[in-house]
């Protein structure tokens, strides 16, 4: 039998009343859910009686519609002020409620303590240790410069020019305050230059930032680490023996190394340093790209300009330095295929090293 | 930028040099070649064929039966190309053959008629780009030019059959003579030590044939400015060799002007432009935008003008985009019989605050921005007459406009040959091999005894080669590095090198939360939206932000080391039932002196679903960590802070100062990022630790001689008593005294009880005190004393012993 139009008026102003007065009722937020479904429920009171506006003719229907469709607003509105009300009682009987002595001593290390699963070092941060160790054992120092650096450290220092394409707002983050997040850790040169006497020996691993939208191979934030030598003699000779060093450590294994020019503005000559490819030994693979080489890493002398930004007199001081792509590096030891890996915190990655 | 081998040949013999090998050379010794192809290769299984004769098709009036020759064999061919014609010469696709769209030919019927394979159109090969093609060709077959060879591939016909060396443009931003077929053919010349054949900028005779000529202004930003009449009588179609070069460079045929200009600078790599003649009144002029100017490009956005943007005016009117792109108002067409080219040297500076302003690149202004030479620009202009006047002798030329502001550079460098020596580790290189190398490059080398004076070509002067470690690399990079031998360091024998023991600390700790305490190290960005900022809210005022970040509303530099630990729960709560990450990085703070401040935190979260339980752990893992940092004296104190919950929260502190802070997450926190699990985190600042760490010795304290007592005791106390209460009541540990007394060695919290039968607002606390005396063993009565008076003065203090 069709419902009437007051009957279905009077169920209307039932159902309202009666929310309301238990809404007033509950006082937690577990009873509040359950009162959430026995009305708003997919066979709750209100959605039942909302099925029943299809035995209406069209013209009521729409008139009941409405008036059916504003209660249920207004009783959502109240549900949800009562919500808000619950769990804001419920943060406020914490401190009662929750109550805890943080003045207990703990049991000692490690009865106080039982964790179960492996914890992990990430695995740029195992490479960057394992470096780290190779160079101090060469006589090498370990320094860390600022992220956020300045536009004279970041390029001026470094020879780029005024209007180097490097400095636009395309590949670089500029922030507030006229600073810049360092492109690389190339900075850093110029800093110990002006920090330590020379001679010496650097490294700098750190992060670096470029301005890059994020896929598989690209990054907008990374590690390099850099490496810099200044002596009174410093050859291409010297650079080649300290790069085939470097890599026979890390490789742990004899490995052929090539030079080619390369431009970058701080150093002079510059190169890119081939590593002649350790999967199928220069008969061309995936890897190497057919081409038998790896491309490893950008180096070069020190150019005149970057020694005087920092101080030294380049008629009397001469530098080696080299910029090793830490990120590319544990890629390539690792064949790690996607570099969003690292900055994704999942444990199904993190556990592998 | 890409090189047609062929093109490079004309300019020096690569006789005996394959294309590969010519890569295999650059990269080695001047640039990155980042691939070696033959673009149309797939064109050459198309052959060339001639149409005999043609016929009616018995069955289909659009069809035609055609006759056609290819080499030795004739072949029947059915076309419904309405353009087909006797005599005239088509690429055909014989039975067998697969087109670049995939589709297969194969011997067919048409309507009765046996065809051996399709005639084809210029769509068919994918060479639509190609303008010589009249209106019946793009929608018929290809009607190939008079001279093809019939039996020829398509490819060769069509000039189209060539490979290409793709340079790696980032390698070659240094050189500017380096952007153009001749320039590289100079530079393989050197590589190979044979001669160029010919040279493309080479004086020519300027036939003046025409009075018309546009007076040149330079306000600014300018060395050179060449400019020239041009002026036929029936535009010709562009010449096939040049479209195909064009195109095999990447480039498209637009017109003959326009053809021409873009080959000059592929040629010999000066950009030069062409204007329509009628659109302009003159002078011309090199100058600033003025406020308010804009100017509609050649592609046709408009753009506004700032006043720092180099401009081609025609009296006030801006035309072009200086060095960077023309205006379509002044461009030129397949209707333009006149025009007047440019050809001229603007500064490097004005071109790259051009680029950067409006972000427009093009072909030209990619040659510009590396600095060009102004000698360049009027021989560019020679070598576009030549052109002209080789396809178009009739062509009427005008005198020529120029202003020279400046004399090309030659540079002059001063150095020695024992610093080239030096720096490359070649002590053994000649100063004749230094001369020949230097001159293969177009150097002069003057040299008296161990000094040398080099003088630099124009072409090479410009922000190129400059100072001695410029020749260094030019010597070395044509020996070639391969001949250069590792030399270990001289190593100087001082003092141990600086350690950074940050650094050392850094990793101890790597080691600690992760072997000792089961966390796992995550890395994360520093980048954060105003929402997350607000997270954290004690360092958060004066956060740094981003004037260009990659997603707009995540601009902010964190402050709080919290936030992405909070993104990395949610985003893995699901799928891992427990969940312990920590981070070492940085926050970053306002500016200190020169610099923000940047703090290197270790924070750490952890999901429970026993908080207490786990932050009780908690504790003690900091108490562990602390002592390992050499931190030995201690407390716990209370915590209010918006992110923990209000009861939940300590912070450990040492000489009034707070090391670590810990806790249980405020819920409201949690619901917001809506994670379902109480979260537990921990927080420090490494440089707070150093100095602790740096002293780190380990405390040894004497062994002792006589036994200690231990007694244990239960007290009753009201059930919100703080243990320290508690604790502080029952004594204070001492050290060792030197002579005969009794001394608290230690007092030990052990556990406590809450529960039936004691009364709900109680709890029963066990606690361990040691006595000891050092010189001498305690004897059974004085020790019940102790006893006894510990009991009594916890009963006073309202801790009455558990009965
Ligand atoms: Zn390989």
């Amino acid at each position: 039998m069709a419902m009437e139009r007051e009957s279905f008026l009077g169920q209307l102003d039932l159902i309202s009343s009666q929310l309301k007065e238990k809404l007033a009722e509950v006082h937690s937020e577990s009873e509040l859910e359950k009162l959430r479904q026995e009305y708003f429920g997919k066979k709750g009171f209100l959605s039942s009686l909302l099925k029943k506006l299809g035995e209406f003719p069209s013209e009521e229907r729409s008139e009941l519609g409405k008036k059916a469709n504003f209660v249920k607003e207004e009783l959502m509105a109240t549900f949800q002020v009562r919500e808000r009300q619950l769990r804001y009682l419920r943060y406020e009987r914490l401190a009662e409620e929750e109550w805890f002595d943080v003045t207990e001593p703990p049991l000692p290390f490690p009865e106080g303590y039982h964790k179960k699963g492996e914890g992990h070092i990430h695995p740029v941060s195992q490479v960057q240790k394992e470096l780290e160790d190779i160079f101090t054992s060469m006589g090498f120092s370990i320094l860390d410069g600022p992220q956020v650096e300045t536009d004279f450290y970041n390029f001026g220092a470094l020879n780029f020019t005024e209007d180097h394409p490097a400095r636009e707002m395309q590949d670089t983050f500029y922030t507030n305050d006229g600073f810049l997040l360092r492109t690389h850790t190339s900075p850093v040169q110029v800093r110990a230059m002006q920090q330590l006497s020379p001679p010496f020996r650097i490294i700098v691993p750190g992060r670096v930032f470029r301005y890059e939208e994020l896929d598989a191979s690209h990054e907008h934030t990374f590690y390099q680490m850099e490496g810099m030598v200044i002596d009174r003699e410093v050859s291409v000779g010297h650079l080649l023996f300290l790069m085939h060093t470097l890599l026979k450590e890390i490789f742990k294994q004899e490995v052929n190394i090539r030079l080619r020019p390369g431009y970058f503005p701080f150093v002079e000559p510059g190169f890119e340093l081939d590593m002649l490819c350790l999967l199928c030994g220069g008969k061309g693979c995936s890897v190497c790209k057919q081409t038998g080489y790896v491309e490893v890493l950008p180096c070069g002398l020190v150019h005149p300009n970057v020694l005087r930004a920092g101080g030294l007199d380049p008629m009397k001081w001469q530098g080696a330095a080299f910029g090793l792509g830490l990120t590319r590096l544990v890629m390539l030891r690792y064949k790690i295929e996607d570099i969003r890996h690292f900055m994704s915190a999942d444990p199904a990655f993190l556990r592998q090293f | 930028m890409k090189l047609c081998y062929k093109w490079l040949n004309e300019f020096v013999d690569l006789e005996g040099i394959s294309p590969y090998e010519l890569a295999e050379l650059l990269t080695m010794k001047t640039c990155e070649v980042e691939g070696v192809e033959e673009p149309f290769a797939h064109l050459n299984k198309f052959p060339v064929v001639e149409v005999k004769s043609l016929k009616a098709h018995p069955n289909a009036d659009k069809l035609k039966i055609c006759e056609v020759q290819l080499a030795d064999k004739s072949l029947s061919v059915v076309t419904g190309a309405p353009n087909v014609k006797e005599g005239k010469k088509y690429p055909l696709a014989p039975a067998g053959s697969v087109l670049p769209g995939g589709k297969k030919i194969e011997n067919a019927l048409l309507r009765g008629v046996a065809s051996e394979g399709m005639l084809l159109s210029a769509e068919e090969l994918q060479l639509k780009d190609f303008m010589w093609a009249s209106a019946d060709n793009l929608t018929g077959i290809l009607e190939l030019p008079e001279e093809s060879i019939v039996g020829h591939s398509v490819a060769q016909a069509l000039h189209l059959q060539d490979t290409i060396l793709e340079i790696d443009n980032k390698s070659i931003t240094h050189r500017g003579d380096l952007w153009s077929h001749y320039g590289f053919a100079r530079e393989i010349a050197a590589l190979l030590s044979r001669p160029l054949k010919k040279d493309p900028l080479e004086e020519v005779n300027l036939l003046v044939t025409n009075e018309d000529k546009l007076e040149v202004i330079i306000d600014t930003g300018a060395v050179a400015y060449y400019g020239m009449v041009f002026s036929v009588t029936n535009l010709p179609i562009t010449p096939l060799l040049i479209q195909s070069r064009l195109i095999l460079c990447g480039m498209r045929p637009v017109n003959f002007w326009v053809d021409l200009s873009n080959y000059v600078m592929l040629e010999v790599g000066q950009p030069t432009h062409a204007f329509d003649r009628k659109k302009l009144q003159g002078p011309i002029r090199v100058a600033y935008a003025q406020p308010g100017d804009s100017l509609i490009l050649l592609d046709g956005r408009k753009i506004n003008l700032s006043e720092n943007i180099l401009l081609i005016k025609d009296g006030e009117r801006p035309l072009a985009l200086a060095g960077v792109m023309g205006g379509k108002e002044s461009e030129t067409s397949l209707e333009t019989k006149t025009i007047f080219l440019e050809s001229a040297t603007f500064l490097r500076p004005e071109i790259r605050r051009s680029l950067r302003e409006t972000l427009i690149r093009s072909e030209a202004s990619q040659r510009f921005e590396k600095g060009l030479s102004p000698v360049l620009a009027k021989k560019a202009l020679y070598r576009y007459y030549a052109l002209v006047k080789q396809f178009v002798p009739n062509c009427l030329a005008g005198p020529l406009s120029q202003v020279e502001l400046a004399t090309a550079l030659q540079n002059k460098i001063h150095t020695k040959v024992s610093y080239i020596r030096q720096r490359l580790g070649l002590e053994e290189l000649s100063l004749s091999k230094i001369q020949q190398v230097l001159g293969s490059l177009g150097m002069k080398v003057l040299a008296h005894d161990d000094d040398l004076t080099v003088e630099v070509p124009d072409y090479r002067s410009y922000y190129d080669i400059t100072i001695p470690e410029d020749l260094v690399e030019e010597i070395g990079r044509l020996i070639g590095y391969k001949e250069i031998r590792p030399v270990p360091f001289m190593v100087a024998c001082t003092v141990p090198t600086k350690a950074n023991h940050l650094r050392r600390m850094e990793h101890e700790l790597r080691k600690l939360f992760a072997w000792r305490y089961h966390f796992s190290e995550v890395y994360n960005y520093h980048f954060c939206t105003a929402n997350e900022l607000e997270l954290d809210k004690r360092y958060s005022e004066k956060a740094l932000f981003l004037l260009n970040p990659l997603q707009a509303e995540q601009k902010y530099l964190r402050t709080s080391p919290l936030v992405m630990l909070l993104r990395n729960v949610a985003s893995h709560y699901k799928e891992f039932s427990e969940l312990r990450f920590f981070e070492i990085e940085r926050i970053f703070l306002p500016r200190q002196e020169e610099l923000p401040q940047e703090r290197l935190f270790l924070s750490a979260i952890e999901t429970t679903r026993e908080p207490v339980k786990d932050l009780k752990q908690m504790i003690s893992l900091c108490h562990d960590l602390l002592k390992k940092m050499g931190v030995y004296h201690f407390e716990q104190r209370a915590l209010k802070q918006n992110i923990f919950h209000p009861t939940r929260a300590l912070e450990l502190i040492s000489e009034q100062k707070s090391l670590i802070r810990l806790g249980q997450l405020h819920p409201a926190i949690l619901d917001q990022w809506k994670i379902p699990l109480p979260v537990l985190y921990l927080e420090f600042f490494l440089e707070d630790l150093l100095r602790y760490y740096l002293k780190g010795e380990v405390r040894y304290v004497r062994l002792p001689r006589y036994p200690a007592s231990d007694f244990e005791i239960t007290i009753i106390a009201p059930r919100r008593t703080p243990v320290a209460q508690i604790l502080k009541t029952m004594g204070e540990v001492e050290s060792p005294p030197e002579e005969d007394r009794t001394y608290i060695e230690d007092i030990r919290f052990l556990y406590t009880y809450e529960g039936p039968p004691i009364a709900s607002d109680k709890k029963a606390v066990s606690l361990r005190i040691t006595w000891r005396n050092p010189t001498r063993t305690l004897k059974s009565d004085e020790i019940k004393n102790l006893q006894e008076e510990l009991v009594e003065k916890m009963a006073k203090a309202g801790f009455p012993l558990r009965s």
